[in-house]
């Protein structure tokens, strides 16, 4: 696995680049977090011993590797305005927003792919037609906007479920998930309708080639060609857009978590902005972005596998 | 002229009727947006306030108007910097390849790992909030997917006839590659500046529906939409109405960004 090898090389350049780009960008903003922190009781002693104490006193080269180190062993620092370690802050939250962003993206898949099948069988038709129509419609419909909407649908005409009502996963594991589902269906529907239509334009290309033709000369049916032949092919193009479309939803879920009052991921990280509480802003955004690169990477070692003519030299 | 499709002129007309109720925004509303009448708090619909009043008993409609025009601009000046700068490090980048290549095109892929609302929220974090840092951070966030688009473009044109023909008559590089290449891909660009302008759109309304973009008391579609929130079950037209201006501008645009991908074939 040559390829793979040179990709990890490559995976791993980004990743070091991108801890670079986001520590510095931090470092460089005017203003001392120490002085920050200690607001009006700051006095020059108290300053500086809080300096030393935090960090801030050595050179920036070296207070980065030392912050790379720490990241790397899962030491992701103190918060500045909690006093705890970022990481409790984090893994506290984590298990709400994963939960969510794995629905959503189930979601995606359970919606598009029979949907985009259904659509490129009738390519041409009544039904194709409409599923093209709300496709354009669902695609330009912000999710924050179908979430007030699915509020005000689910929540408040139809009682399915009580807004705001959050209930965490200890508490009762059942609720939790039901609550859940919502946010998770308005993160998915704009991702889902863009699915089926990278899913049917995928299959109208495949379908117009010659080999399906040739399959169906040989006697197979209609049913055969397209979920023997033909389907395989057309998700080439289509995984990738699943790769793409989780950086999408993991942005989806901070915005949507605000929508349905989510204690998630996404809150702590709009609160330590506004409370510019660095440490947690930098751990948050390198640990989403690493999950931006790796599922990418994964996405092309599986392109790689399922289309063994790609030979993308990089 | 190439004949357009039905898709595009669908789209034309829809973008282009928001646009115009926008722009009439820019110069004149019914009423003062940010006027508070008490005694209209939560009114409904009526021929004085044809979207109702919000819980200031401020005109909706005005502050639909209002609203949107400044979206227009974040998301005009959003594209105008993202493709701005797209355009020169992608064209530099495409034209040139060897080490400049390799540099940009890293720091464009560690940049397009950050989804593009998180890195507008990296920057402002860093430079505070308001309009000004909303285009700037979307414009940072929005030109390393143009600078790619680009960059495929220039890649493919540097060996076509026509580039080596302006080469042998001694062209300078800043001609070929603004005065020859950029004028032949502007379909890729008009798609991209499309989709782009869409994204913008819906970025800056999700960064003023979480609190940070353009700050109150001025109007943002976004904003509307999550003061309306509060009032969902009692006034629910107080969401519609920006949320569906908002889809009508994004649909339109997306429409015309595919009628001319498929009017192309």
């Amino acid at each position: 696995m040559k390829y793979a090898g040179k990709k990890l090389v490559s995976l791993l350049m980004t990743l070091l680049f991108v801890s670079f780009l986001v520590f510095w960008a931090f470092a460089v903003i005017p203003g001392d977090p120490a002085l920050a922190q200690l607001g009006t009781n700051a006095t020059p002693e108290r300053l500086e011993a809080l300096r030393e104490e935090m960090g801030l006193n050595v050179p920036f080269l070296q207070r980065y590797m030392r912050w790379l180190l720490h990241f790397c062993k899962g030491d992701l620092g103190q918060s500045y305005s909690y006093h705890i370690p970022v990481s409790d802050m984090i893994l506290e939250k984590l298990p709400i927003s994963l939960c969510m962003t794995g629905m959503a993206f189930v979601m995606v898949l359970l919606i598009s792919i029979p949907l985009g099948i259904l659509s490129a069988k009738h390519r041409g038709g009544k039904l194709d037609t409409v599923i093209c129509a709300g496709n354009q419609v669902l695609m330009s419909v912000p999710p924050f906007f179908s979430g007030i909407l699915i509020t005000l649908l689910f929540g408040m005409v139809l009682h399915w479920f009580t807004p705001g009502g959050f209930v965490s996963m200890q508490q009762n594991p059942a609720g939790f998930f039901g609550y859940l589902l919502f946010p998770a269906f308005a993160i998915a529907l704009p991702k889902a309708a863009m699915a089926v239509k990278t899913l049917r334009s995928a299959l109208v290309t495949e379908l117009g080639k010659d080999y399906p033709r040739t399959a169906y000369s040989r006697g197979n049916t209609r049913n055969q060609v397209l979920y023997g032949h033909v389907l395989k092919n057309a998700m080439i193009p289509v995984l990738t857009f699943f790769g793409m479309a989780l950086s999408d939803i993991l942005t989806g879920s901070i915005i949507i978590e605000q929508v349905f009052g989510i204690p998630g991921i996404g809150r702590i990280l709009l609160t330590s902005i506004m409370n510019r509480d660095y440490p947690v802003v930098e751990a948050i955004i390198m640990l989403m972005a690493i999950t931006v690169i790796v599922v990418n990477f994964l996405v092309d070692l599986l392109y790689r596998k399922l289309d063994p003519q790609i030979h993308v030299e990089t | 002229m190439k004949r357009l499709s039905i898709t595009f002129w669908i789209g034309a007309v829809l973008a282009g009727s928001i646009l115009l109720f926008f722009l009439i925004g820019c110069f004149w509303t019914p009423y003062d947006p940010q006027a508070m009448n008490a005694s209209m708090k939560l009114a409904g619909i009526s021929i004085a306030h044809p979207m109702g009043c919000d819980a200031f008993g401020r005109d909706v409609l005005s502050r639909v108007m209002d609203g949107g025009t400044s979206t227009l601009l974040v998301a005009c000046g959003t594209v105008l910097l993202g493709a701005g700068l797209g355009i020169v490090i992608g064209a530099i980048s495409g034209y040139f390849g060897g080490l400049a290549d390799t540099i940009l095109m890293r720091i464009a892929d560690a940049l397009l790992a950050f989804p593009s609302v998180l890195l507008a929220l990296v920057v402002i974090a860093l430079l505070g909030t308001g309009e000004i840092n909303v285009i700037l951070s979307l414009g940072i966030a929005f030109a390393p997917s143009f600078a790619r688009v680009v960059r495929g473009e220039f890649l493919r044109s540097r060996y076509l006839g026509y580039v080596q023909a302006a080469r042998l008559a001694g062209a300078s590089h800043a001609r070929i590659l603004f005065v020859h290449i950029l004028p032949n891909i502007r379909s890729v660009l008009i798609s991209a500046v499309l989709i782009g302008f869409n994204n913008a759109v819906l970025s800056e309304a999700a960064l003023s529906y979480l609190g940070i973009g353009v700050q109150p008391p001025q109007a943002s579609l976004g904003s509307m939409l999550a003061e309306s929130q509060t009032y969902l079950l009692t006034a629910p037209s107080l969401c519609i109405f920006p949320g569906v201006a908002l889809i009508l501008l994004v649909l339109g645009f997306g429409l015309m960004g595919d009628g001319l991908s498929t009017g192309r074939k």
